[in-house]
Order: structure tokens, then C-alpha cells, then sequence
């Protein structure tokens, strides 16, 4: 009776701190994912306010500053997400990686109108696609060639990760317009892709952008 | 959580639930001081050999120095031995050492016929490979002024020094013998261990002695014992040593016989389970035996899942990483994984809990017999917490396989 009431004890303490412990991770990626999502809305205004007061020339400098803190801020955001994800036992993730994926559509897109705007032919937005559900060796050394290309580009260079394989209505048009069969896949700037694997030196290679920054 | 880390988390919680009955167990009755001997019973110490030509001369040594009041017989018994045992046994004459010489037939047989010509009320088994503590005998001796008590186990240890395995068992079988005593507060001790196990000749004679054909007898002697009435108590300041397998696959063998003999004892004496009569032994020691086996199985399995996927992915991301010339390095790695909410998972907590469990039960188990905690230790729980888990429970697994295909396995 004892070890029954000691085991009944120690298991509910254990799950008790197992569930604050994910709490405090899940809390902790909503509070940011949150803070993503308000940075996305200033964005959205951001460039409102461009195509209203057309040619503005505090607009290009302020939203690329935007939008490379946001990039960056996602990146670590997305890693984050991963181990929280992994290590969360009571909580369902999903729900926040879908919307981790969503900000990231959604930033890419105004990246992308942010270059056109503001004619910027230097400016590389990159949408990198990666599973969340299986395990993908080259998508780990991917991110890494993506972070290190970034930390030599800065700003020219705008990175944002996705999930692919939540089944996210809008991501499914996504890969279907650039035929994302396998992963690692990027696609750079509006249309070119790129389906596997690749290397700084073969991505600067054959994007020139990168290769001024590279 | 999906249904495997549920089912994983319950098999954790089984587990949990009794290693603190055998720790409660434990702690409420440690205080107890072993008894004074009222008389010293007169004794013989059997030594049953088969090809010992390497350890005997050893054992005989050691059973020549027990210290006792009353005279101690020593009886070898040559198992049909086809190396230089038997002439290495008689070399021992002089001193009184009673070699008696039959055909290979197995330990228990070679037990049953020294004890057919035992006249002493106590007799001891002392496997050929194994020593005994000068005072062992003098410890256990208490034990018999209970009536009741039939058979009284020392404290089994591995010889020191030795391999990284043998230093591992060395862990193991400290932990056995805290399980034994815990085992022994609430007469439900299910093993008598051949190393230097002393029985009441009379109770071994009266349940007709050990079962020829059983994998392990001494498994087997202590449920018959049992079922008869019998006590068995468990003597942690008996010290004995015992030579423990050196290589994985001796290991691998010795487990296969242990946990075929553990399944056949089991269906043998199947009666026995959740039986009123038998107290705790039948209520909870001896369905434990056999629930924790299946759940080291389950665990096991879940873990080397895990082990296996984590290697594999190691591996692969380290080869993708070298084919684009982005391999971290140590530190980067470690500043990368920095935060401990990646790390705290339920998981984790279950096998941090499970460890200081462990652990405390290992301390205490060293505590009560003699042995003092040292630096060579880390590195060897490391390894038995890692791994040696999964030698266990794969020899569970293969033993479950063997024993339900009906292929009859040999001593």
C-alpha cells in the first residue's frame, strides 16, 4: 500500500512537472510565434502604406531592416519549435507549427513585393521547404548552408522555412505550383528551385546574388 | 504523445511501483540485526565440479578456511569432469577433503548425490568457481535458531577487479542482493544462489532434494522449499564471490539458462501465483519476476528504437553535413542546444527518477555489504545504465523465444 500510494505520488509529480514543463515551452513558442504573427500585421501595413504613398524613400530602407529581423527572428523561432516539439509529451505542437508556416508564406510573399517595389535586383527571398514528421539528414545540413550563407549576406538574403508535411491548404498550392516532390527544397527568388541538397559554393554558384555576399 | 510513449511511460510507472516495494520494504526492516547463533549445526559444504580444473583447488581452499565452531566436511563432487578436477580434488586429502567421483549428469545431480551421503544437519553448495568470506559461514549461522528456516542465501559478490563486464555484473548482482534481503523481510525470496547457500539437510532431503532436470535448480529448490513451508533468509555479512562471465556472449549463454530456467520454474510452479498461502512471494515477488521481465522486454525494444533512430540520424546528418562543408563544431553544438526546455521532457524526468532510484537502491545495497562506492564506479554506471540494459533485455527476449519454440536448452 505504501509503495502503491508512493508510486501514485511520485508518478503524478512527475507528470504534474512534465505537464508544466511543456506548458512553459508551449507558452513560450505561442508568446513568440504571437509576436511573429504582430511583426507579419506591421509588414502588411508596412507595404499598404507603400502602395498607397507610392515612392516613399523612408519605406524601402525601414521595411528591409523589417523584414531581415523578422527573417531571423523566424529562423530561430522554427528551431525552437523543432526541439519544443520534440521534447513536448502533453501538448500538441501542430497547431503552432501550422502557424509558424503561415507567417513564413506570408513573410516570403511581402519579401517578394518588397523587392519588386522596391527594385531591389540584389535582394534574394528564399523559401526552403522541409518535413516536420520524418526524419530528412540533408534538410539539417541545408539549414545550416542557409545560415551560414545568411550570416555572410545579411539582409540581401531573406530565409523563410516551412514545414511542409502538415497538410496546410495554402503550403499544398505552394508545393504543388513549384513541384515539391522531395526535400530539401528551396525555392529562390519567384521561381527558380533547386531539389536537393546543395552547398554554398553551388548555391552562389548559380544564383549570382548570393555569390556578391558569399 | 502517441501510444508508445504512453505505453512507455505506464511500463515506467510498473516499474517504479516495485522497485520502491522492495526499497520500502527494505528501509522499514534494515535496522534488524542478523542473529546470534545459539549452536553451531553441524555442516558439510558440497562442491560440485564439472571441467573446473582452473578454479577448484581455490574453491576447496576457501571452503577449508571457513571459520566455524564446529567441524566443516568438505565434499567435492566430480561431475564426470574430462580435465585434471578430480585429481587437482584429491589432491586435497590430507586435509579431509572427501572427493567422490560420478558421471556427468549436471549440478543438480552431482548435488543430490553428495547429499546422499551428508550426515551433518546443515549443507552448503558452493559452486566450484566461486569463494566464500572466512566468517560467511559464522554470519548465517543465526539464521537457523528459526525453526522455520530452511535455507539461509549470502550476499553473492563478483571477484574484484576483472573486465569492464565483469565490473558491470559487479553492480548487478549488488543490486540482486538488496533485492534478496527486501525479499527476505517479507519471505519472498525466490533464489538460492550456489554460492555458499546453507540449507537444513533435513528440509532439502524432506522436498526430495534438487530437480535433476531443471535449468536452474536453485531457482527451483527455494520455490519447492517454500511451498513446504520453508523459510529462506537472506544473510547480507555472508560474503561470497563468484566468477562471473567475462565476455558477452558467455554472459549471453549463462542469461539464456538463467531466464529459461526463470519461465519453465515459473509454468512449473504456476500454482503458486496469487496464492494466499504464500504470501508476499506469490502476490507480488514472484509475478513481478516475471511482469518485469516483459516489461524490460517492451522498454528495451522502445529504448534500442530509440538509440537506433538517434544513431542513424547522427550519422546521416554528419554525412550531409561533410558533403556541403557545414559540420559544427563542439561548441557550436552545445551553444546550439543550450536551452534545457529541449532537454526536460516527461521522458527524461521518468529516466532522471528512475536513475536517483537506482542509485539510492545501490548505495544502500553497497552499504549493507561492505563495499564502499569509488571512482571506478562512474564510468562503469554509465556504461550499465546506457547499455547493459539492453544485453538484459534482449537475453530476456531471446529466452521468451526460445523457451515458447520448444527448443529444450541444456545446463
Amino acid at each position: 500500500m505504501k509503495a502503491a500510494l508512493a508510486t501514485l505520488v511520485i508518478f503524478v509529480i512527475g507528470v504534474s512537472v512534465g505537464g508544466f514543463l511543456d506548458s512553459t515551452r508551449f507558452d513560450d513558442a505561442r508568446t513568440r510565434l504571437d509576436f511573429a504573427s504582430s511583426q507579419a500585421d506591421e509588414s502588411r501595413l508596412g507595404l499598404l502604406f507603400f502602395q498607397t504613398f507610392r515612392g516613399n524613400p523612408n519605406f524601402c530602407g525601414a521595411f528591409a531592416v523589417q523584414l531581415e529581423t523578422v527573417g531571423s527572428y523566424l529562423d530561430k523561432l522554427g528551431v525552437e519549435l523543432k526541439r519544443y516539439g520534440e521534447a513536448n509529451s502533453l501538448k500538441d505542437f501542430d497547431a503552432l507549427k501550422r502557424k509558424y508556416a503561415l507567417a513564413n508564406v506570408e513573410m516570403w510573399l511581402y519579401s517578394l513585393n518588397f523587392k519588386r517595389s522596391c527594385s531591389l535586383p540584389q535582394q534574394t527571398p528564399v523559401l526552403y521547404f522541409y518535413p516536420d514528421k520524418t526524419v530528412c539528414a540533408d534538410c539539417e545540413a541545408q539549414a545550416r548552408v542557409l545560415t551560414s550563407l545568411k550570416q555572410k549576406c545579411h539582409s540581401s538574403l531573406l530565409v523563410f522555412s516551412v514545414p511542409a508535411d502538415l497538410d496546410i491548404g495554402t503550403v499544398n498550392v505552394l508545393k504543388k505550383q513549384f513541384g515539391v516532390e522531395q526535400y530539401p527544397f528551396l525555392v529562390v527568388g519567384e521561381n527558380e528551385t533547386v531539389s536537393k541538397l546543395s552547398s554554398a559554393q553551388e548555391l552562389s554558384k548559380r544564383f549570382p546574388a548570393l555569390a556578391q555576399c558569399a | 504523445m502517441d501510444l508508445g510513449q504512453w505505453a512507455f511511460l505506464a511500463a515506467n510507472a510498473v516499474f517504479l511501483f516495485m522497485s520502491l516495494v522492495i526499497l520500502i520494504a527494505f528501509l522499514e526492516n534494515r535496522s534488524s540485526r542478523d542473529p546470534v547463533a545459539k549452536k553451531h549445526p553441524s555442516i558439510t559444504v558440497v562442491i560440485p565440479a564439472f571441467n573446473e580444473e582452473a578454479h577448484v583447488a581455490k574453491t576447496i581452499r576457501s571452503a577449508l578456511s571457513l571459520n566455524y565452531p564446529s567441524k566443516v566436511n568438505v565434499v567435492v563432487v566430480d561431475d564426470g569432469s574430462t580435465d585434471n578436477t578430480l585429481r587437482i580434488a584429491r589432491s586435497f586429502g590430507k586435509q579431509g577433503v572427501v572427493v567422490l567421483h560420478k558421471q556427468n549428469g549436471g549440478k543438480a545431480s552431482a548435488l543430490n548425490y553428495a547429499l546422499k551421503r551428508v550426515s551433518t544437519e546443515l549443507v552448503a553448495c558452493l559452486d566450484a568457481d566461486s569463494t566464500a568470506d572466512e566468517n560467511a559461514l559464522l554470519a548465517m549461522a543465526g539464521f537457523f535458531n528459526d525453526e522455520r528456516v530452511g535455507v539461509v542465501t549470502p550476499a553473492v559478490k563478483v571477484f574484484p577487479g576483472g573486465s569492464l563486464l565483469q565490473r558491470i555484473q559487479s553492480i548487478e548482482y549488488s543490486v540482486m542482493n538488496y533485492m534478496r534481503k527486501s525479499g527476505a523481510f517479507l519471505d519472498a525470496v525466490f533464489c538460492t544462489p550456489g554460492v555458499l547457500s546453507v540449507f537444513r539437510t533435513g528440509a532439502l532431503r524432506g522436498v526430495g532434494s534438487f530437480d535433476e532436470g531443471n535449468l536452474t535448480e536453485d531457482l527451483e529448490i527455494a520455490l519447492r522449499l517454500q511451498k513446504s513451508g520453508w523459510r529462506i533468509e537472506s544473510c547480507l555479512n555472508a560474503w561470497t564471490y563468484s566468477d562471473a562471465p567475462s565476455s558477452l556472449g558467455e554472459l549471453l549463454r549463462q542469461r539464456l539458462r538463467w531466464y529459461c530456467g526463470a519461465l519453465a520454474n515459473g509454468f512449473k510452479h504456476a500454482d503458486m501465483l496469487f496464492n494466499k498461502k504464500f504470501g508476499h512471494l506469490s502476490a507480488y515477488f514472484l509475478p513481478m519476476n516475471y511482469v518485469a521481465a516483459l516489461l524490460l522486454v517492451f522498454i528495451i525494444a522502445k529504448v534500442s528504437f530509440d538509440y537506433a533512430l538517434a544513431a542513424y540520424r547522427f550519422v546521416a546528418e554528419h554525412v550531409s553535413y561533410l558533403s556541403v562543408g557545414v559540420t559544427p563544431t563542439l561548441a557550436q553544438i552545445v551553444s546550439e542546444n543550450a536551452d534545457p526546455l529541449y532537454f526536460a521532457s516527461l521522458q527524461a524526468l521518468v529516466g532522471a527518477a528512475s536513475l536517483l532510484l537506482f542509485l539510492f537502491a545501490l548505495k544502500i545495497s553497497f552499504d549493507s555489504t561492505g563495499e564502499r562506492f569509488s571512482w571506478w564506479h562512474a564510468p562503469v554506471l554509465c556504461v550499465y545504465v546506457l547499455f547493459y540494459g539492453l544485453v538484459v533485455g534482449f537475453a530476456w527476449a531471446s529466452s521468451i523465444a526460445v523457451h515458447f519454440s520448444g527448443v529444450k536448452k541444456k545446463w
